[in-house]
């Protein structure tokens, strides 16, 4: 990349405090010169694109309303193109197998078939299939808001419906300091929460609530596996944290799965698996990570939970922390139809 | 192409009979390439989906007079560049300084720019979401916070290193998105 285009993006992205006169010399140049505007054309075009495809799709209020549809309706709708789309690409695996020429090496090892159904931080779902060995992911509707809606309310505790965060003590923000959402425009700031309050937990958790019964669990015949995905960032990389990513599967619909809930998780009935994850002091910037609860046939609802936990060490400060980029993908290691 | 146009044909006819829901559908199918032809002509991805939704209006009212068997896409952009300009006329005024550079750059560009969009058919749209996740990590970064405003500052502060060389690491993104998005097959 030469100067001129580097000065001529930061002219069209304000990325950059330019005088008047090197503005009207970009103008000249991307006028009268037709490579350089062609190599300018290709990068903002890019640059848009990205934008979009990384920004969760509008709800589109003034169309609706146009069209004389209700956004419920229109929502049970797109659920069923969802739906469709996921069978057309688990029945059109083999033939896609055969024209996928990103991975140009042949299949060593039968592996596992997922889909992904759930990216909640950006609003983009991906139908992802990855079968022996070779990886596909195709992206499919905007389902969710995920965290960029700035206006969304977070329900204090447990969700109790679907699309809504809960949280302990936590709030939707956009760049705050250094730390810069890794994924759109938004994180989940994750406060600590004093350790004179009077509860029983003191880790910060975010809490988020998926419905099962859309997904095709049933066709994988009790193989199924969730993994769950999610990114954290520290205010303060000089201090180890501790993270957690707990998922709860429940044989119950999501209007009723977080009722009495904790009292549910503790009986034998309920699956659900916990993993703590540390980063030692020094390492800045965001960490990724998965962990992977089999879901038993029949789950009809799955509880996330991401928390920050406290330091053992109480005189050391609390730090604030941020949760950005959760992914929930099915895994199943049978081969697709 | 065919299919998706005897599909769309078969959509629009449905429409046309009362059945409007559907017409969501089409907008679905053809939002991700009309946001990011917008897009990549504002950069404010606000203005960009206010944009697109009137579009999408001024389509649907005018619905009858699309070509049937006629690209939509370049359709749609028709509409959008005329909203486009109509944006930019009614900024004039009050626009600070990006916008009145972004303005001129579409004024300078508006064929190449349609040029380039013609050949953003809907799945290689959605083909770059899934090149995005195959970047190296440090790139993957780097094209999730984009070059917005301030960005490219915090961001060089973050991965210590300095602005021109996240512009640098940008570019190189950008050129392998392309290539991934040239050489991936969509079903």
């Amino acid at each position: 990349m030469n100067t001129d285009l580097q000065t001529f993006l930061q002219a069209w992205t304000g990325g950059g405090d330019l005088s008047d006169a090197e503005s009207e010399r970009m103008l000249l140049l991307f006028e009268y010169d037709a490579a350089f505007r062609a190599q300018c054309v290709e990068e903002i075009r890019m640059l848009g694109l990205i934008k979009a495809v990384q920004t969760p799709s509008p709800r589109w209020l003034v169309l609706h309303d146009a069209l004389g549809i209700s956004l419920a309706a229109s929502a049970e709708t797109a659920a069923d193109d969802l739906a469709s789309r996921v069978n057309y690409l688990v029945q059109n695996q083999s033939r896609k197998n055969a024209s996928f020429r990103w991975f140009g090496w042949r299949p060593l090892t039968a592996a596992a078939a997922g889909i992904v159904f759930g990216m909640l931080c950006t609003s983009v779902v991906f139908g992802f299939v990855n079968q022996r060995a070779a990886v596909n992911k195709v992206p499919l509707l905007a389902f969710d808001a995920g965290l960029e809606d700035a206006t969304q309310t977070l329900k204090d505790g447990l969700p109790d419906s679907l699309g809504q965060w809960g949280m302990d003590d936590a709030s939707v923000v956009a760049a705050e300091g250094h730390v810069l959402p890794l994924q759109g425009e938004r994180m989940m700031r994750l406060k600590p929460i004093p350790l004179q309050k009077p509860v029983k937990n003191h880790t910060s958790r975010a809490y988020q609530m998926l419905d099962l019964r859309s997904q095709p669990v049933a066709m994988m015949n009790g193989e199924a596996e969730a993994e769950v995905t999610a990114s954290f960032c520290a205010t303060n990389s000089d201090l180890s944290s501790r993270y957690l990513i707990r998922a709860i599967a429940l044989d119950e619909a999501p209007e009723t799965a977080t009722k009495n809930f904790w009292s549910k998780v503790e009986s034998d009935g309920v699956v659900s698996e916990s993993q703590r994850f540390d980063t030692p002091p020094g390492t800045s910037g965001w960490h990724t990570f998965s962990m992977k609860l089999r879901l038993p046939p029949g789950s009809e609802t799955l509880v996330l939970i991401f928390g920050a936990v406290p330091p053992e060490d109480t005189s050391r400060p609390a730090l604030v922390h941020y949760l950005d980029d959760v992914q929930v993908t099915l895994i199943t290691s049978q081969p697709l139809p | 192409m065919n299919d998706d146009k005897t599909d769309l044909t078969n959509l629009l006819d449905q429409i046309e009979r009362g059945e409007a829901d559907l017409y969501l559908q089409v907008v679905r199918r053809y939002e991700l390439m009309l946001r990011g032809y917008l897009a990549g002509q504002l950069y404010n991805i606000a203005e960009a989906d206010d944009l697109a939704q009137e579009v999408f209006v001024t389509a649907w009212q005018d619905l009858a007079s699309f070509r049937r068997g006629g690209d939509f896409g370049a359709w749609l952009r028709g509409i959008a560049r005329n909203r486009l300009l109509t944006h930019f006329r009614s900024q004039k005024r009050r626009a600070n300084a990006v916008e009145r550079f972004q303005a001129e750059v579409v004024r300078i560009a508006e064929q190449e720019l349609e040029a380039a969009a013609h050949h953003d058919e809907v799945g290689r749209v959605e083909r770059l979401l899934h090149c995005i996740s195959l970047l190296p990590k440090k790139l993957r970064r780097v094209v999730h916070a984009g070059l917005e405003g301030a960005r490219p500052t915090a961001l060089a502060e973050e991965l210590q290193t300095t602005v021109p060389a996240i512009y640098q690491l940008h570019y190189r993104a950008n050129q392998m998105l392309r290539d991934c998005m040239n050489k991936e097959t969509y079903p």
